[in-house]
């Protein structure tokens, strides 16, 4: 019986992130993608322009006022590095791996790719490596991200303006 | 007052927010940048939720109910696009701080809630000026995005070093380290 075909969810958020579109757009990562069972793209390309031929059966739109069900239904997030993508796909407990966009000046959003990398909590690389790391990840040998708590910062504030 | 960005700053507040009684920290004035078109529904979702929550409370009475669900909002020019001239900029900036201070002096608020965005530079100055002529004592407290694991954002350094910020929170404890004053109190997403 064949497997069932999985699928990915790319998203860049509010940003333009043509060359995470362009490094998708490429024989080696529809390689990398078919190698390890994925049959369907979802990408949300916000401000970017790029059209997607791959051979792979895709949906292309642009915003969307929430991800959430993209991001439910898809067995893989590609995502840039904003805050807001990562922690959401990580409260799902989503196999996340995040595209640092190296075109950005105060590229500070690396930042929150290495440390929750390094904690184990999502694989990250650069739209250059985007194939390759779609061909060796492996979802098992992430740690599940425990959501943060907010209510230390409530009451924090709530004791700071008494 | 609370001040809205655009992306992961905003889906930090309202992490933040729903952990806030809406029964003490009310009303709520909210404040976005006019080009920002996505901070204005997940502000409005926000609101719709508090409320209904307030309604189904046995605890609370109409009044109550009333006053603590009182909230409105304030578009603000932004102060600066990407890829704007310097000469540009500099008016749009003018133009947003008339915009920030106006806000800030028509509803004196009792505490500003910034997160970030740029848009919370010149809010704060207003809350600053509006305590110097004496119209509002406004509590100013930022919380630096869980973003920044390393180092402080431009408008974190700024509130932090000019003391513009009673009080600033970071989201990673070895950011903590780094800035003496700033306060480590577990991340918010």
């Amino acid at each position: 019986m064949p497997k069932k075909r999985k699928s990915v969810f790319v998203t860049v958020g509010t940003t333009q992130f043509d060359s995470l579109i362009e490094a998708l757009d490429t024989p080696e990562c529809a390689d990398a993608l078919r190698g390890n069972g994925y049959g369907s793209v979802v990408i949300q390309r916000g401000k970017g322009t790029r059209e997607l031929p791959t051979p792979l059966e895709v949906r292309v739109f642009d915003f969307a006022p929430s991800l959430a069900d993209e991001m439910l239904a898809a067995d893989l997030v590609v995502s840039h590095a904003g805050s807001g993508s990562v922690f959401e796909a990580l409260g799902m407990r989503k196999p996340l791996l995040v595209v640092v966009n190296d075109a950005l000046m105060d590229n500070h959003q690396a930042e929150l790719a290495e440390e929750l990398g390094k904690r184990g909590h999502l694989r990250w690389c650069e739209s250059g490596g985007l194939a390759n790391a779609i061909a060796t990840f492996d979802p098992r040998g992430l740690t599940p991200y425990e959501p943060g708590d907010p209510s230390g910062i409530a009451r924090a504030l709530d004791d700071a303006l008494a | 007052m609370i001040v809205l960005g655009s992306g992961g700053h905003t889906a930090e507040m309202f992490a933040l927010l729903r952990a806030l009684s809406p029964r003490r920290y009310a009303p709520r004035h909210y404040v976005i940048a006019d080009t920002d078109s996505t901070s204005l529904v997940k502000a409005e979702a926000h609101e719709a939720a508090v409320g209904e929550a307030l309604a189904d409370a046995s605890d609370v009475d109409d009044d109550e109910l009333a006053v603590s669900s009182e909230y409105s909002v304030t578009r603000i020019p932004r102060a600066r696009e990407v890829g704007q001239g310097w000469i540009h900029s500099f008016f749009t900036t003018a133009r947003a701080c008339v915009g920030a201070f106006r806000a800030v002096f028509a509803e004196k608020p009792d505490a500003v809630l910034c997160n970030g965005p740029g848009t919370c530079v010149p809010i704060v100055a207003g809350a600053f000026v509006s305590r110097v002529i004496g119209i509002a004592t406004p509590a100013v407290v930022y919380v630096e995005s869980a973003a920044r694991t390393k180092t402080m954002s431009l408008t974190g350094r700024i509130l932090y070093a000019t003391r513009l910020a009673d009080e600033v929170f970071v989201q990673w404890e070895g950011l903590a380290r780094r800035y003496p004053r700033a306060k480590y109190a577990g991340r918010v997403c």
